[in-house]
Parts: structure tokens; sequence; C-alpha cells
């Protein structure tokens, strides 16, 4: 019974910094549209930025708390919104979706680059002392934590409800235009937004170092969980949010103490699924929030269709994949075989960026569980699969059975997580699919049973003789991306291609045109994921020990970006995007210049500035560009307007009208 | 010199949205302490020369000047603080506040103090005294168009620029509501009404302006321009 | 038996009442009208008749068929078509595809067929290769109508369908709606603020003010209704009284 206790005042503990975290994200969501995927990374450097000042120089708690609290996190929220939130506020989804995750990864690097990883910790305020209650001891830091939520709370419950500036907060949200008329500074008013925010996610950070692994990673994806919280209160009520949040880390904690109570027999037995729930709790619970969250309307009356790079003729496709084919062969006979295994490691990405084309590119919908069902085409391959009474089947082994099994498997499996998020759109089928992908890390991909397990790769997949050098197989890898990209290009010109991009265009037109948009999302998200399916085979057989921390849930988040940035509407756009990002990651530069890595990702933010205002990103600005240089006569349409290039109607009889209109 | 400056000065004015041309060089003035009706048909550009004049969309080309001072660019913010009070076309209000919250933002651009706002406009319309914890956007429309009104007269401007004051209204409730422009007019305040119900405008007003296309084709006082406005409106058909 | 019968429609945002109240009928293979100032509530009506706006209160009938709860997509394969007041063609697809994806949606034999007929018929072979996002507005207009033309409703809405379109442009589109009705025998229903476009092309016209209808009639009868140029024009403190009465 003490246990359970304690467990409940841990769960609240833990809930009462999620709901800070949280009421953060609400805040800057509700006064700017934007949704900030940074907003754990933001706590995070706050946090390295304390331990450096308070446990590395030294300097005394007493003022370093507030210089941070009041003071550097403040301005950097400031600076933010100044910079890059403003000019989001009107964006789309997916450029909001690809900035805030390009920030997140960016202060990720410069986290690292500041701050070697390894061996820190920040001691509990008052060195962990604890009061006692009987059967349980509450430390410190619990009460402190508790206090500063109530605070947080009941200071944000004045602010917005009491003062006139808050009022102005929740009224600049609503009609930003309005409020500028009435002789408020929209433009203040979003900045005081962000620097709370931006405050509150340093706190939340400071509050929880003491807790955790303290690293990059772990402090910037604990807001997931602030995400959940956030989501009960649907981004705008704040009252909901703390609700949620701290019903989230009871969960959190229950089930923790449900673990510690169960046999072990049986957790030993579910080789790792158990464990693997039990972990996934916060994104099962994200998810299970999403699901209950109302349909969407059909929304009429908006900008529609963004100008996607023009189809290339079959003829340049033809040319450009010869020169692809032979480049690839010239290079990987002039390397070794261990460039050539990153080389063909790096070649992978385009060929999984590939199934981004079809699903964000074209259809308008965003995911962020892609890695997943590359890691379920690579399990399918590597676990190996029996078709029953046919004696066919394969274990290990790259084959056009494992393929064409992979991509159908896969396709399923993007169907099921189709029809929920079906329901969703822009932000929240991104944040949807990310515990979907979380979910999937945990309770599929860790388990011995039928993941790959949690302590690294195990199973080794086996090429077909002929391909079992690294250059012949990077070699396929290459040819794998050239017939997938014939595939995406024949998508696009046939009558597929054209639904698809209506169906992105206007959903309103599309529902009076009597045509359902269901059956095409569901479509489009099974080919995709089967898509990535094939990938994840080819990416296996690259790396022969496939393992978890391949597809781990948040490096979609890069994955999309860098899809994103150089442009997830074109090919061409994937094949540079796919292979700068395949090269930061997996080969040339962790290989020999860790370093390195972080400032690629600052590189990248700075990209990001060319991306607000260009939805096709750095190939498709490149491509406007020289089509201006060559504009051929082709290209060019007819002068609008003029009357006399227009073919008469058929006309029947004489016009009905008098007098022209207007008398002007 | 000072009585010779107007309230607002609007000089060979162009606007557009992307490459769609709305407004094609478009002057009037709209003197001290008077009431001026912007009239003409749906599309002729009514609503675009008031977004101008208030700051909401940067014009292509030409000036305005309020009280005599150029604000080509000024933020519409600036604008509100300096005396300019604009009610938009549709309810200038926030349906997600209460009557109170939104009196209480008043207070931004106003010199009085938040109480004397209030009671300003509560006792100006006590409709509104009555619904004060209500979400605005509850409100019938005669009543949310009170609360946006109720702006203008607490906020003492020097220009007030109205859209469409009486869209989706029934008649009666237009009429009080023109009564009080009137009201307002009298007080001194300069005043420019978009209108497409151009008698109702016209009975408050002591100037009219006909725009058509994007152009003005009649400016004077109301029995001058009824003949041309006939004419904007039916296309001759009147 | 009128093709579209619409009873006493009422519809409420919050407080304010956008539809008050509309009944009228349209006959098949007639062009009718729905005219009104600016907030009189006519476009709410047609995102009743298509579904997009569920009425407060009141019934839709669509050939004898009640449309209650029925989804805006279900209404469509019964024949009704429409275009939008503020534009929704597929910006990212070329005009001649936004008309030819029309036709695939819906499974039509020969879509290219239907496309290379609608080009000419509307009149859009100039701009067939242009994407639908930068063209300009009135050709965008006929694009939609092209596009629903493409799925041959039995019922057209047109929603604003001249503003944009030159003078010339104007007279070709009236000629090509007339034709759209008497070759075709499809019913059309207008909403438009350009006056004598309405009144040249309709045979039936409603005059729409504060959501209600205070004047029907022949082209005629509309252009002689005082109500009409009060609504306008705003009526004068007789004929304010009078309309306060018939309200």
């Amino acid at each position: 019974m003490s246990s359970f206790v304690s467990f409940t005042i841990i769960g609240i503990v833990l809930g009462s910094t999620y709901a800070i975290a949280a009421s953060g994200l609400v805040l800057t969501y509700a006064t700017s549209n934007v949704f900030n995927f940074a907003h754990g990374a933001v706590g995070m450097v706050m946090t390295f930025l304390y331990w450096e000042l308070y446990v590395h120089q030294g300097w005394p708690v007493w003022f370093v708390l507030p210089f941070i609290l009041l003071i550097v996190a403040p301005a950097f929220g400031l600076v933010m919104e100044l910079l890059i939130m403003r000019r989001l506020t009107t964006a789309n989804t997916t450029t909001q979706l690809g900035v805030t995750v390009g920030l997140m990864v960016a202060l990720i690097g410069a986290g690292q680059l500041i701050w070697k990883p390894g061996g820190r910790r920040v001691d509990a305020f008052f060195n962990g002392s604890k009061v006692s209650f009987g059967v349980v001891n509450v430390t410190a830091q619990q009460f402190i934590t508790l206090g500063l939520a109530l605070a947080v709370a009941l200071g944000l419950y004045v602010l917005l409800n009491r003062t006139r500036i808050g009022t102005a907060m929740r009224a600049v949200v609503d009609n930003r235009e309005l409020l500028a008329l009435h002789g408020a500074r929209p433009n203040v008013l979003s900045g005081l937004a962000w620097a709370l925010g931006s405050s509150l996610a340093a706190l939340t950070g400071i509050l929880l170092a003491p807790q955790l692994n303290f690293d990059h990673t772990t402090l910037t994806f604990l807001v997931v969980s602030a995400y959940a919280g956030a989501m009960v209160g649907r981004l705008k009520s704040l009252p909901l949010t703390f609700v949620g949040a701290i019903a989230l880390g009871l969960l959190t904690e229950y089930g923790q103490w449900l673990y510690t109570e169960l046999p072990t027999s049986w957790i030993t037995d579910s080789e790792g699924v158990i464990y693997g729930l039990k972990n996934s709790l916060p994104t099962i619970f994200l998810l299970g929030v999403m699901l209950v969250l109302p349909q969407e309307k059909l929304r009429v009356g908006r900008v529609t269709g963004t100008k996607l790079p023009r189809i290339p003729s079959w003829r340049t496709t033809m040319l450009w994949s010869a020169a692809l084919l032979g480049g690839s062969y010239l290079l990987t006979g002039a390397m070794g075989e261990a460039n050539n295994a990153r080389f063909g490691q790096t070649m992978c990405l385009p060929l999984i960026m590939l199934s981004l084309v079809l699903l964000v590119g074209y259809g308008g919908d965003v995911s962020l569980c892609q890695l997943s069902f590359v890691g379920v085409g690579a399990l399918v391959v590597a676990r190996g699969f029996d078709i029953p009474f046919t004696g066919l089947g394969f274990h290990s082994q790259i084959s056009p059975l494992s393929i064409v099994t992979a991509f159908l498997l896969t396709a399923v499996v993007g169907a099921i997580v189709a029809l929920p998020a079906l329901r969703l759109r822009g932000l929240y089928i991104g944040l949807g699919t990310l515990a979907i992908a979380g979910a999937m890390d945990r309770s599929v991909f860790e388990s011995g049973l039928v993941g790959f397990g949690a302590q690294g790769s195990t199973i080794q997949v086996t090429r077909p003789s002929w391909l079992s050098t690294e250059r012949s197989f990077a070699l396929a890898v290459v040819v794998a991306f050239v017939v997938t990209a014939w595939i995406i290009l024949a998508i696009r010109r046939s009558k597929y291609g054209r639904i698809l991009l209506a169906t992105r265009d206007s959903q309103a037109a599309c529902a009076t045109l009597g045509f359902s948009t269901t059956m095409t999302r569901v479509a489009v998200f099974a080919m995709s994921a089967g898509l990535a399916g094939v990938a994840g085979v080819f990416f296996a057989g690259m790396s022969v020990t496939p393992g978890t921390l391949n597809f781990y849930f948040f490096q979609n988040l890069p994955l999309l970006l860098f899809a994103i940035v150089f442009g997830v509407t074109s090919v061409t756009g994937v094949l540079t995007g796919g292979f700068v990002y395949g090269c930061i990651t997996s080969t040339f530069i962790v290989g020999q210049h860790p370093d390195l890595v972080g400032l690629a990702y600052i590189v990248v933010l700075v990209m990001l500035r060319l991306l607000v205002n260009n939805p096709n990103g750095l190939v498709g600005l490149l491509f406007d560009q020289s089509r201006r240089i060559m504009s051929r006569p082709d290209a060019v349409s007819a002068p609008p307007g003029s009357a006399a290039a227009r073919e008469p109607y058929p006309a029947t009889a004489g016009l009905g009208l008098e007098a022209p209109v207007g008398s002007a | 010199m000072s009585e010779h400056v107007n309230a607002l000065d609007v000089i060979d004015l162009t606007a557009g949205y992307g490459r769609i041309q709305v407004l094609h060089g478009v002057s009037f003035s709209v003197p001290v302490g008077t009431i001026v009706a912007l009239l003409g048909p749906n599309g002729a550009g009514k609503t675009t020369t008031l977004n101008c004049i208030a700051g909401l969309i940067d014009p292509m080309g030409g000036h305005v000047h309020i009280g005599g001072h150029h604000l080509n660019g000024a933020a519409p913010d600036r604008l509100a603080r300096a005396g300019l009070c604009t009610i938009p076309e549709g309810r200038g209000i926030f349906p997600n506040l209460t009557v109170a919250e939104n009196i209480d933002l008043f207070a931004f651009a106003a010199q009085a103090s938040p109480k004397e706002i209030q009671e300003r406009a509560f006792s100006q319309f006590p409709r509104l005294a009555e619904r004060r914890t209500q979400l605005a956007g509850k409100l019938s429309g005669g009543e949310q168009q009170m609360l946006a009104m109720a702006r203008a007269l607490s906020s003492d401007p020097a220009l007030l620029l109205l859209d469409e004051l009486s869209m989706g209204l029934a008649p009666k409730i237009v009429e009080d509501l023109y009564e009080i422009v009137g009201e307002i007019g009298r007080s001194g305040v300069s005043v420019l009404v978009v209108e497409q119900f151009a008698r109702r405008a016209l009975a408050v007003a002591q100037l009219g302006i006909v725009m058509v296309q994007g152009r003005v084709t009649a400016l004077g006082e109301p029995a001058d321009i009824e003949g041309e406005l006939s004419a904007a409106y039916l296309g001759g058909a009147a | 038996m009128a093709l579209l019968e619409v009873d006493d429609v009422h519809v409420r945002f919050g407080g304010v009442v956008a539809v008050n109240g509309a009944t009228f009928d349209v006959d098949e293979g007639t062009i009718m009208g729905l005219m009104g100032p600016n907030g009189a509530g006519k476009t709410t009506l047609f995102n009743v008749i298509t579904g997009l706006q569920a009425p407060t209160s009141g019934t839709v009938r669509f050939d004898g068929k009640d449309l209650k709860k029925v989804h805006p997509r279900l209404r469509a394969l019964g024949g009704i078509g429409r275009t939008f007041q503020r534009l929704e063609v597929f910006g990212s697809l070329t005009v001649a595809d936004n008309i030819r994806v029309a036709a695939e949606m819906r499974g039509i034999e020969n879509p290219a067929r239907v496309r290379d007929e609608l080009l000419d018929r509307v009149g859009l072979r100039a701009f067939a290769h242009v994407t639908a996002d930068s063209v300009p507005t009135g050709i965008a207009r006929l694009t939609e109508l092209a596009r629903a033309l493409a799925v041959s409703p039995r019922l057209l809405l047109l929603d604003e369908p001249s503003s944009g379109l030159s003078e010339v442009e104007t007279e070709d589109f009236a000629v090509l709606v007339r034709s759209l009705a008497e070759d075709d025998g499809r019913s059309v229903l207008i909403v438009e603020h350009d006056v004598e476009l309405v009144l040249g092309l309709c045979s039936q016209i409603h005059v729409l003010d504060f959501g209600s209808i205070i004047a029907s009639g022949t082209p005629d009868e509309i252009r002689k209704d005082k109500r009409v140029q009060d609504a306008y024009l705003g009526a004068d403190e007789a004929a304010a009284a009078e309309i306060e009465e018939a309200v």
C-alpha cells in the first residue's frame, strides 16, 4: 500500500513538471498558431546552461536560477519570435513543422557542440533532503516542483483572465488584425508569450534534470509527454492541459508500479513486450487523446494548391537515371569496400525519402512514422516469413519474395495506421504518427519476441550470392532508387497522381464532385508505407545487422526535415536531401568527425530561412531559377486575359443582354 | 493654417491584391467634423480603400494623410493609438471573449481610464451591461455591432472609419446604429462610413462619394449624387 | 414537381441570423436567380443545399427526396454540382487536368474526350496547359464551371460566377449558361450581385435580404419592384416599416 501512495506522489510530481512544459506549449500555440516542436530543445539548452553556471562554474544557485529563468530564457524566446515564429503564423503546417523541427535539430546540434555528451549530473535541491509522512517520504525537490507547478498554474490563470494583457493574448489568436485596430501591439504580445513559454521550458528542464539521464536527447524528448498533456486541452484550455498532464504523470507511475508488482516470470517470458508497453505509455496516451479529438470539418474558401515542380519528360528521367547509375558505377569502382558500404548506406536515405514524395509531396499529408515502416520492412526480411502450405518462405534472406512480402505487409501496416490518422489533419496527424512511431519503437522493435531486441541486433541478414560484395549491393540500392523513382513518376503522371493532387488541393471541391477522399488517403498511406518497407529490405541488406536504433522514433523528425528542406515535392529534392542527411548521420562525417554533426545541423537551420517562402524546398528554388534562365517557349503560358486567343463558344442564339455590365 | 487641414486626405491611391489591381487612383477628403459616406456596389473597392487608410494593406501608390500627417506605411496599431478608430466589416469584436473583456481591450487606444470606458459604453448601451459576462459571439447581430460601436464612442477618436455597418442586420437596428453615427458626428468626430445601402448612410452624412470599379465617379452633397447612385447600383435600370 | 425544393430554411450562427425562412423551388431545365446585397445569406443558402452547412431548421428536397443528413458527396452523386465564390480550384493541376480529374474521379468513360469537349465549350483552350493557381480569377471561375460540368450535374449552383470576368467574357458566359439549360436541360441556380446579368439570364428571380426572400418574379417584375430597389439602395422610412411588417 505504501508503495502505491509513493507512486501516486511521484506521479503527481511528474505530472506537475509535464504541466509546466505543456502550459508553455499551449501559451505559444494559442498566441501565434505555431506548434513548437523545439519546446523541449529550448528547455534542454537552458538546463545545460544551468549545469554550466551552477555545477561547472560554481556560481551560487540563488543567482543562476533567476538569471536563466527571468533573463536568458525569456530573451531567447523573444529572439525566436522575432526571427522565426513571427513569419510562421500564416505558413502551412508542413512548413511550420519543418521549421520548428529544424530549430530543434539545430539546438541539439549546438548543444552537442558546446557540451560534449556524457558524465554530467545535477543534484536535487537541498541535496535531496526528505520529509517523512508516516509511510512515505517526500523530498524537498518534490515539494518545490509541486509548489512551482501550482504557482505557474495560478500565475497563468491570473495573467490570462485577470489582466488586460492576458485578455489581449487570448484575443490575438482570434483576430490579430482587429487587435491591432484596437491599438494593441500584436507582435509585443506574441513576443511576451514566447518569452514566457521559453522560460517555462527552462523551468521544466531544470526541475527534471536531477532525476534523469542528463543528455541532450532525453531532455529534448521529454516534451513528447508535454504534447500529450497539451493535447488534452486541445492546445487551448490551460485547466484541461493541467488535468491531462497530471493524469499522464499518474498513468506513467502506476504503470511503473504495476510493472514492479507483476511476477518476474511474466516479464522475462514476454521478452521485452511488457517492458516496452510500460515505457510507451506516454505515447499511447497521446495516441488515445488524438483519437478522441473531434473530427475536423471540411474547410471551404482557402487558398488552394502550391505549384509543384514540372513533371520531367520521360527522356529527362531516362537521362538522369542513366547518369545516376553510371556515376555510381564509376564511383564505387574507384572506392574501397569500406567506403562502398558507407556509400550504400547513404543511398538508403534517398530511397527511404522517396516514399515521402508520394505522401507528403503529392498527397499533402504528414508522416512522422515513416522510419517505423522502414523498420517493419527490415524486420520482415530479418526475422523471415513462411507462407503457409506452400513451402515458400525466407529467413534473413534478401530475395524477390522477401521484397514483395515486405511491400505487402508494410502496406497493410500503413493502411492500419492511416485509419485512425484519417480523422486528423495537419499538425495533429504529425503528432499522431509520431506517437505511433514511439509506440512501435518500444513495443515492437525493442522486443525480443517480435522485434530486433533491446540490446543491439543479433540477427544477420544474408544477401544473395551475386550481391555479396559491398559494391554490388550499394549498386543494387541505387537501382532500387531508380526503379522506385520511376514508379513514383508514373503515378504522378497517371490518373491517380491527378486525383492525389486534387485531394490535397481541395477536399471540399472533391466532395462536391461526389468523390470520397478517404480511400485515396488510405491508399496513398499504404502505398507510401509499402515503398518504405521495400527501402527497409535494402537498408537491412546494406547494414547486414539492422537494429532498433536505426529506426528510433525521433529520427523521423530530421528525416522529414531534410526531405522538406531540399524539396519533398520532387525526386531530385529527396535525392539530394537524402544524400546530404545520409552523409551527415551514417557515414563520412560520423565515422571521422563527430563534431561536425552539430555544425551541419546548424547549417540546416540557416537553409530553413529560405524554406519559409518556398514549399518546394531548395531544389524547387533551383528549378525556378534554371527555368527563368533557360525559359523555353513551350513553358510559357498564353497571355492571361487575351480574349483574342480564346476560341469562341459554340454560340446558340444572339446575346441576351442589352447593355454591357456597369455604367462607368 | 490648421483650420484648413482635413481629417483625412486620400490622394491618387492605387492598391490591389497580388496581380489584380482594385483601386485605380482614388482621391477624396474628409473635412474635420463631417460625416462622409463612401458608397458603391459590391466590388467597387470601398473596403480596400478603407483598409489602406487603416494601415491593414500597403497601397501600391498614392498618399494617405490623416490630420495633415503623411501616414503611408504606418502600422495599424500605431494609427489606432494616434486616434484612428477603425471598425472593420463583419463586426469588429472578439467572439470568444466576454462583453466585458471586449470592452476592456478598448483601453489600448483610448486616453480614458478603463473604468470610465466601461461606464461610457454601458450607459450608451444598457443592453451590453446586462450581458457583460456573456461571450460576445453569443450576442445577436445588432448587439454585436453595438459592442463594436461602443469602441468608437469610448475612445473619442479623431477619425472614425466604419465598414458596412449594416451588413446582415434588420432595418430597425440599422436605423438605430445610424442614429448613433449621427450623434458621434455631431460631437465633432470626423467619420468615413462605407456602406452599400446608400440611402441609410446619406441620411446622416453631409457628403457622399460614389465609387465604381476602383474609381470615384461622383462626389458631393447627398442630393447631388442621387442620380449617379442609381446608375452605379442598378446599371441604369432603376 | 420541382427538381429542388427549399422549404422554410433557417440558419443561425450564434446570435446572427444568416438565413431566415427561405422558401423557393427550382424547376427542371430553368435558370433561377438569387439576388441580394452583401450579407443577405446567399452563399450560406448554397452551402445548405450542397450540405457544407447544416440548416438550423427547414428542409431541402432534391428530386423529391429529403436531403437531411445526406453527406455532401452523396448529394453530388445525386446530381448537384456547384462552383465556389471563394475559389476552390485544384491549384497544382493544369486547367485541362482540373476538368479531366473530375471525370476520372467519377469513373466517367473517356475522360480525355470530356476534357476536350469542355475546354472548347467553356472557352478555356488557350489556358489548357496553365496551372490553375496562376490563371486570372475569371479563368479560374470558368475552370470551376467546366469541372462541375464534367460530372454532368442535373442541378448546377453557380456562386458569384461573373466576378473577375471582363465584359466580353461575361457576355460569353451568359450564352453558355443559357445553353446549359436550353440545350442540355440542366437546372441552374445562380447567385450573383451583377444585377444586369441576373435580370438578362434568369427566367425567375428571388431577391434575398436579411436572410428572407423579399421579392420573387420574372426579370420585369423584379425591375419594377420598389422593395428590390430599396434593398439595394437602402429604404426610406416608410419602406423600412413596410419591410419590417413583411419580415
